[in-house]
């Protein structure tokens, strides 16, 4: 054959491929080699909490138990993220009430996050706080090196605002599409339809939390699982003519809602 | 018809190329095997060269990833040597080779899913395989080439043209002699936060990225392809793109075959503190122009 050739593709590595033969050329000790480009570092990954802060929060002391709840959250958060080294977990919190606005605008390292105590007072501008959140996943505003974001929504009522203005805006920024997007209904007066409609994806419903134990345990659930799907980059395939052809497969669609709950809210 | 010269006389670019793969600690650490490939052939005289990497799907239905990155390279530098005779035959007309570029795209599906079909044939789906796809496996009736999805990043050189063609992520980085970096292919929007075009979907000869290269008589010293695994290491975009310049300097200064050898562990320790996934780079040398002694 008047060509030479070479391929690699091994397990555990190595395989550096030269064409024919070794030649004459004088080859310097690997040491002495530096490695090319810049800095390397994990790939980052994008946490939101989006806390509904509505008047309504205060009630029978949901407010309170949020925050619990999250505090209580965050040690399992750290620790699914030290399982995977290669990734930078970053938190954001949005809080909406009359309107919207970033308690924790500056993206946080996780390992040095604390957890902003919330107060509730005001109405439920949702739409607001989505509007915010997709100016932050603009592609301009996310490296493209970025794992999918997750944006986790607590929120125990309906939106006082225009909820599908906002919903569009985050869906129409291709980060926003990608995230991993889950929602935590707090109490019964919760606008499941709304939350559905946040997540849109028909194998992930909202979690239900009628009372602090579970609303703990959904937050935690969330949060970890959240974390770890998106530490686990999966490949999405889209295509011109189908959009996307094969999703992300989702390990969120278990229900973690136990049968026999204590409802209190 | 405008007939160009291809310079074989004149630039006697001489093609050397080398690549490496190795596998991610992510992937270590889950016990999945490499889902990359790379391949490289150049004419024994140089007269031409050809390097590719490719990337399989790390998704549940990519059930042979890995096999269907090994069969893309290797039908791409199948494809790519009758190209690259062409190319260095002497005279050629630029728009025989842009109707050649036209058409890679097809020829690569094409022959792509022949070797598919025809491993798939001595060795189908094993019921474990497909056990474990659990309710997925409906998709991947719809879609069966998913179980082999890839990507493939191409370039083929020779007669002082360059031939860059990409389907999915991953990047191609051209190199000039002065050490100036150019990112040859068309960007895609579509591409975040893992999402991928592929060889698999539907839609595939249409989703390939491509460009010529050397029409203006500016042909690259280097072309440097890299899977994602390895672009996403860096913490910024700069720090990948300084890898074309340092790649030349060391191809310089230390030589192809010491760049040869370093380049898996280069690949090794980059992913291993960057991205940590499966890494994989060819490179496509023009010693000539980027002035690289040695073999």
């Amino acid at each position: 054959m008047d060509s030479e050739e070479g391929v690699a593709a091994r397990e555990g590595a190595i395989d550096a491929g030269l064409p024919g033969g070794a030649g004459e050329a004088a080859i310097s000790p690997l040491s002495e080699l530096t490695r090319p480009g810049g800095t390397v570092s994990a790939r980052p990954l994008h946490f939101f909490w989006l806390a509904d802060c509505s008047g309504s929060m205060s009630r029978e002391g949901r407010i309170q138990a949020l925050n619990n709840a999250v505090e209580e959250a965050l040690p399992h958060m750290r620790r699914v993220a030290s399982e995977n080294p290669n990734v930078e977990v970053l938190v954001r919190v949005l809080r909406f009430a009359s309107g919207a606005e970033w308690l924790q605008a500056a993206p946080t390292p996780l390992r040095s996050f604390v957890w902003p105590r919330l107060e509730a007072g005001g109405v439920t501008d949702l739409g607001a706080a989505l509007g915010l959140l997709a100016a932050q996943l603009r592609a301009a505003a996310m490296p493209q090196r970025a794992l999918s974001p997750v944006i986790v929504l607590l929120s125990d009522g309906r939106p006082t605002d225009d909820f599908g203005t906002g919903l569009r805006q985050l869906l129409d920024e291709p980060w926003g599409r990608r995230a991993v997007r889950l929602a935590v209904a707090i109490g019964r007066d919760a606008d499941g339809d709304i939350l559905r409609q946040f997540i849109d994806d028909p194998k992930v419903a909202p979690l239900v939390a009628n009372s602090p134990e579970v609303l703990a345990r959904q937050i935690r659930w969330a949060s970890t699982v959240g974390l770890d799907t998106a530490s686990a980059p999966r490949v999405g395939m889209v295509d011109r003519e189908q959009g996307v052809v094969l999703s992300m497969p989702s390990p969120l669609g278990r229900s973690t809602q136990s049968a026999r709950e204590i409802e209190i809210w | 018809m405008s007939k160009r010269t291809t310079g074989v006389k004149a630039h006697a670019p001489e093609w050397w190329a080398c690549g490496a793969s190795v596998q991610g600690v992510n992937h270590l650490r889950t016990g999945s095997p490499n889902e990359d490939a790379a391949a490289w052939r150049t004419a024994r005289d140089g007269r031409w060269g050809a390097a590719c990497v490719a990337d399989g799907h790390g998704h549940a239905l990519a059930v042979r990833a890995a096999e269907g990155a090994r069969l893309a390279v290797s039908v791409a530098v199948q494809l790519a040597s009758g190209i690259g005779d062409e190319l260095s035959s002497g005279d050629v007309a630029t728009s025989r080779v842009e109707d050649e570029l036209a058409e890679l795209p097809a020829r690569l599906v094409a022959a792509w899913a022949q070797a598919i079909e025809r491993r798939m044939e001595e060795a189908p789906l094993t019921k474990a395989e497909l056990d474990g796809l659990g309710s997925e496996r409906q998709a991947l009736d719809r879609h069966p080439l998913v179980a082999h999805g890839t990507t493939l990043l191409l370039a083929i050189a020779g007669g002082g043209l360059t031939l860059v063609s990409q389907i999915g992520d991953g990047e191609v980085l051209s190199v000039d002699e002065a050490g100036t970096v150019a990112r040859p292919v068309p960007g895609d929007s579509r591409l975040v936060g893992s999402n991928t075009t592929s060889l698999a979907s539907p839609s595939a000869v249409g989703e390939f990225r491509s460009a010529l290269l050397g029409a203006d008589g500016n042909s690259p010293a280097l072309i440097v392809l890299a899977t994602d695994g390895y672009v996403n290491s860096f913490a910024v975009e700069a720090g990948f793109l300084a890898v074309g310049r340092d790649l030349l300097l060391l191809l310089r200064e230390a030589g192809p075959e010491s760049v040869a050898r370093s380049l898996p562990e280069w690949l090794e320790t980059t992913s291993r503190d960057g991205s940590g996934d499966d890494a994989s780079m060819a490179l496509l040398v023009d010693r000539r122009r980027s002035a690289v002694q040695g073999r």
